[in-house]
């Protein structure tokens, strides 16, 4: 039986605020699809259901005046709900439930998975190998546990246990999630799925088994039992501790005020030849630190504009992820308990001085006379020296003909970019494509390209408008705005690869009352 | 020896005496791992590169390393043909043929290797400079390019080399043939040579210049090798002392292998007079001397990072010494640096099966040094968020041995239809050393 | 030699090369011009008996040599500084 789409039927709905709204079809149902209204209508016993008519039943205690009004306007005015005077009840803290004491017993902790949600997204293979925040899994769900508690059952990451609630059971790997909080354990739901397409079919542990009504959140009393047994899981990230300050730098903000130059370390500024110049536009793209919130929606937005293959579980496994614009996830402190979270996203960093180019044998990398490092992939043989060579990975080589293997339609490519065969480097374009499009109309219109016509992928999916791209030869564009801060820092600079895109280090202003948290 | 009667023993392997049976048995084992090899290249071709473990960031894995130790032990073969000949050292003339050929199959198999781990190896023509419609040219700038250009004229010039000492040779076995076939045979690969002393007179101004061509070559071409590596910024390759260290290495493995093939040889042939205890004495020598080379090698390898105290050297050294990669590197310690050091002793130069067995841990030593330098650096890089471990998959073992195969069908090959003594320098040799008997 | 037909040479085998180059002076000196040696090695001092011209071979070599190596710099530097000059890493 297929559903109506929204814009085939009859509805009504409220807005955040309560505000009505009266939903009006479009179109007539195009696949004779019935709305959730007519379904019920029929299970509860009316043999031909009417969309239009039981809408307008619903609002039968209303004039045909208000009708007509809510109809042609869309919403009727003034039926949001009015403001409440509330106030906190007195006694709340002897109402609270007691906090659980630290034991033995392991409270299980139910989430939607953060891509997959409900499960209603399992059969979305850019979903799937989209890397979860903070443990960068892929193509599967884990029970997650802090370190301490992994060190008290005596389990690492991988192991599969047997988990058992008062509801059911059920089996999961392990993994060991810095900063998890001790004695719970974090199990995802939305995996499992047995009927969900060819994609989504199959993968990782359903949660659901061991969730109720009773606990729907959370559930203390979990059982865990070892099996010895050991299951794979694929993440993109490996090494997650800061090593040094070269690549993430961030420091409170009462250091800064000390110290306005933390950020900035000596660079070379030397070199054998002569400054090549960038006269028309110099591309580049600052990063603000202190907005990235790790959410990887510039990584899917790159994935869809630049069409990038899903490579599958196996290859995610030999860490042959093809995604352009990586999130790196940097704990600060202890490995046991990290004092802070670093998210970076990672792109090609379009380096003047690219020590990729020098390294193709076949002139397959070279730069343009607008700064980008462009990457030419029916040129390229696959020597691989320039993956090898650039200190940021940033490069992704096509390993085998992920883009003939990728199961989707052929329609569904973005026709603006090409797609890679086998044996080809790739990496990210400073979505080179919309910078063309940008010119063509700018040079049609006899103008320059204006600070903002061009937005990448990445920028524009951003929530926190943490990536910026823009002119460098402008000099009020909002990248050298962003890049005149004291913060602007470039990573790995000594081995005198000029980058265009730099990162704005992060602030953090702890509450000294709190502590350092 | 009598230089008639060396000329028959050595002919007469050829073309007399039946073919062993130890022949026919290395030479079935040689060819089936052949053909794993084009089994192999065919899945290869078929799949991709990806059959193999290479990954990111450790995008280069066996070949590279296997590439690199081919054209090392090819390098033994050219150092002991045209240096020692530009040396006038008498005793070359003894293992030159066998050191020789070596070097041609061993860069025949490392010639394929840089070419089968591309990802469209189809298109390896284009690293060639030619006027195209592409308009474009080779990057020269690149190590890699420079590599292309060093093999190419290595593999021409060792072949050249060889072939050019070879024709003498290759006259004696036409005149003394009896077989029609083999005579014709013989006679094409022999170019008409007549033994004129127009024609030695040719000979004499065409050899020296090649073998003084062949011996810079060896130092030419490693150190492009080496630069492969330098030429990169990943710490544990940016190297200054790359290219001397990879022709360190290169010598020494060369003079492993030719002494793993001299060995078997003269006791199969019955070569014990020619190829005497001290040729094996000598080529010992040059082992333990370039193992000292290595180390050397080695140890500033280990010290430069510390004196220098760049934080991404210090952690690339102790990754080697004590991370993932740690057995593999000591194991190569062991090999190449270690065990030589029994060379010193002069009952274990003159001890056969022990000259053999530290030969045999010297290439597997020089293989393991070429997969360390190429795996642990790229896995510890400057990005600590892109570290991984890089795990060989069966292709990678199968593509090894496969090139084995390659390399051990030419040279069974070759001991069958070419002489495996270089003759006409024996003879030389001989009549210059009357009337004391040669060596 | 028989009577019948005219001789087109004379040849003689000797077991050492001192003899052979002995014979070969004496030869030389009675006027002898075509005179040829084969030998299984090369012998020293034929040459100088035999009075040949110098060798061109070491000339020919070093020429090719010469334009070889001009002829590569010539390549690179026309592919990369003339005919498609590429912005490659900041290096010109």
């Amino acid at each position: 039986m297929p559903e109506a789409h929204e814009f085939e039927r009859w509805s009504d709905a409220r807005a955040y605020d309560g505000t009505v709204t009266i939903l009006q079809p479009q179109l007539h149902p195009l696949w004779d699809g019935w709305s959730a209204h007519e379904l019920l209508a029929v299970l509860g016993g009316e043999p031909r259901p009417d969309g239009y008519a039981i809408i307008r039943d619903a609002w039968k205690h209303e004039t045909e005046a208000f009708w007509i009004d809510a109809v042609r306007e869309g919403v009727v005015r003034d039926s949001g709900a009015p403001p409440v005077e509330v106030s906190v009840m007195a006694g709340l803290a002897e109402r609270l439930p007691p906090a659980l004491p630290a034991s033995d017993t392991l409270t299980a902790l139910f989430r939607p998975d953060p891509w997959l949600r409900d499960g209603r997204y399992a059969n979305n293979g850019w979903l799937q190998e989209l890397p979860r925040p903070l443990t960068t899994l892929t193509w599967d769900n884990a029970a997650l546990m802090a370190p301490a508690t992994a060190r008290r059952l005596g389990l690492a990451s991988g192991q599969m246990v047997e988990l058992e609630t008062a509801v059911g059971k059920g089996r999961a790997p392990v993994w060991v999630m810095q900063g998890h909080a001790p004695d719970c354990v974090t199990l995802p739901f939305g995996f499992g799925r047995t009927v969900a397409g060819r994609i989504g079919k199959g993968v990782g542990f359903d949660a659901y088994r061991l969730r109720s009504t009773a606990g729907l959140w959370q559930m203390p009393g979990l059982q865990l039992r070892a099996t010895g047994e050991h299951y794979a899981l694929a993440t993109t990230q490996h090494h997650q501790m800061i090593e040094s300050d070269e690549v993430v730098r961030g420091d409170t903000l009462e250091e800064f005020r000390g110290n306005p130059q933390f950020a900035q370390k000596p660079e070379p500024a030397e070199s054998l030849y002569p400054p090549y110049e960038y006269k028309r536009n110099a591309w580049a793209m600052a990063i603000n630190l202190n907005s990235c919130i790790g959410c990887n929606a510039c990584n899917t937005a790159c994935q869809a504009e630049n069409n990038i293959a899903i490579v599958g579980k196996e290859e995610v496994l030999r860490n042959r992820q093809m995604h352009w614009i990586r999130i790196d996830t940097w704990y600060a402190g202890e490995a046991d308990a990290p004092e802070e979270t670093f998210f970076q996203p990672m792109t090609c960093i379009h380096c003047e001085h690219a020590p990729c180019e020098v390294v193709c044998p076949v002139e397959a990398t070279v730069h343009d006379t607008d700064g980008l490092n462009v990457m030419v992939y029916n040129r390229c043989v696959g020597t691989r020296f320039c993956s090898n060579n650039c200190p940021y990975k940033v490069r992704r080589f096509n390993y085998f003909n992920y883009a003939k293997d990728d199961p989707r339609l052929s329609l569904s490519w973005n026709p603006d970019v090409s797609v890679r065969a086998r044996g080809v480097m790739e990496k990210c374009t400073y979505c080179v494509q919309r910078i063309r499009n940008a010119r063509i109309e700018a040079d049609r219109d006899q103008r320059p390209i204006r600070d903002g016509d061009i937005r990448t992928a990445c920028q524009q999916a951003c929530p926190t408008e943490a990536i910026v791209f823009g002119d460098l030869n402008d000099p009020d564009s909002a990248v050298n705005r962003r890049k005149a801060s004291p913060l602007d820092y470039g990573v790995l600079t000594e081995l005198n690869t000029r980058p265009r895109t730099t990162y704005q280090a992060r602030l953090r202003n702890p509450n000294p009352e709190i502590g350092e948290a | 020896m009598p230089a008639a009667t060396l000329t028959e023993h050595v002919s007469d392997i050829v073309l007399e005496r039946k073919t062993p049976l130890w022949w026919w048995v290395g030479f079935g084992f040689s060819a089936s791992l052949l053909l794993v090899f084009v089994g192999a290249l065919g899945w290869l071709f078929f799949r991709g590169v990806g059959v193999w473990g290479i990954t990111w960031p450790v995008a280069w894995g066996f070949a590279i390393g296997n590439y690199v130790w081919w054209v090392g032990m090819a390098s033994g073969g050219t150092i002991i043909s045209a240096l020692f000949f530009l040396t006038r050292s008498d005793w070359r003339s003894a293992t030159n043929r066998i050191a020789e050929s070596m070097t041609v199959f061993c860069v025949a198999c490392a010639g394929i290797m840089p070419i089968i781990h591309l990802g469209r190896w189809w298109y390896a023509y284009w690293l060639f400079p030619y006027p195209n419609t592409m308009g474009t040219w080779p990057q020269f700038r690149s190590p890699l390019y420079w590599d292309f250009a060093a093999i190419l004229v290595y593999v021409v010039a060792s072949v050249l080399f060889w072939y050019v000492g070879l024709i003498p040779d290759m006259a004696t076995l036409r005149d003394r043939d009896t077989n029609r076939w083999q005579q014709i045979f013989y006679g094409i690969l022999a170019l008409g040579w007549q033994g004129s002393s127009r024609h030695w007179r040719e000979y004499r101004a065409t050899y020296p210049i090649l073998a003084a061509l062949m011996a810079p070559l060896v130092c030419s071409v490693h150190s492009i090798v080496g630069l492969d590596f330098a030429g990169g910024l990943t710490p544990g390759w940016h190297e200054t002392q790359f290219p001397p260290y990879f022709v360190f290495g290169a010598v020494l493995s060369g003079f492993a292998v030719v002494l793993m093939l001299v060995i078997p040889i003269r006791r199969a042939y019955g070569l014990q007079h020619v190829i005497t205890e001290r040729h094996l004495d000598i080529l010992a020598r040059l082992m333990l001397t370039t193992s000292l080379l290595i180390t050397y090698a080695y140890g500033l390898e280990v010290f430069m990072p510390f004196y220098r105290g760049e934080a991404h050297e210090l952690a690339s050294v102790m990754s080697n010494l004590s991370g993932t990669y740690a057995p593999w590197y000591w194991a190569k310690i062991v090999l190449n640096t270690v065990i030589p050091q029994l060379l010193w002793f002069r009952w274990v130069r003159f001890s056969r099966p022990l000259l053999f067995i530290i030969s045999a841990g010297v290439v597997i030593g020089m293989w393991i040094e070429r997969y360390v330098i190429v795996v642990s650096s790229l896995h510890r890089n400057y990005a600590p968020s892109s570290w991984f471990v890089f795990t060989p998959t069966f292709w990678d073992w199968a593509t090894l041995a496969g090139s084995m195969g390659l390399f051990l069908t030419g040279f069974f090959l070759l001991l069958r239809f070419i002489p495996m003594v270089s003759m006409f320098e024996m003879r030389e040799l001989a009549a210059r050393r009357k009337p004391e008997p040669a060596e | 030699m028989s009577g019948n037909h005219s001789s087109h040479g004379l040849v003689a085998e000797f077991e050492h090369s001192e003899p052979m180059l002995d014979a070969l002076r004496r030869l030389r000196e009675a006027g002898f011009e075509r005179l040829e040696v084969y030998s299984p090695f090369a012998v020293e001092g034929i040459d100088e008996i035999l009075a040949r011209r110098r060798f061109r071979t070491p000339l020919v070599v070093f020429t090719a040599g010469v334009v070889g190596a001009v002829g590569g710099f010539f390549v690179q530097y026309y592919g990369s500084a003339i005919d498609y000059p590429l912005n490659i890493g900041g290096r010109p």
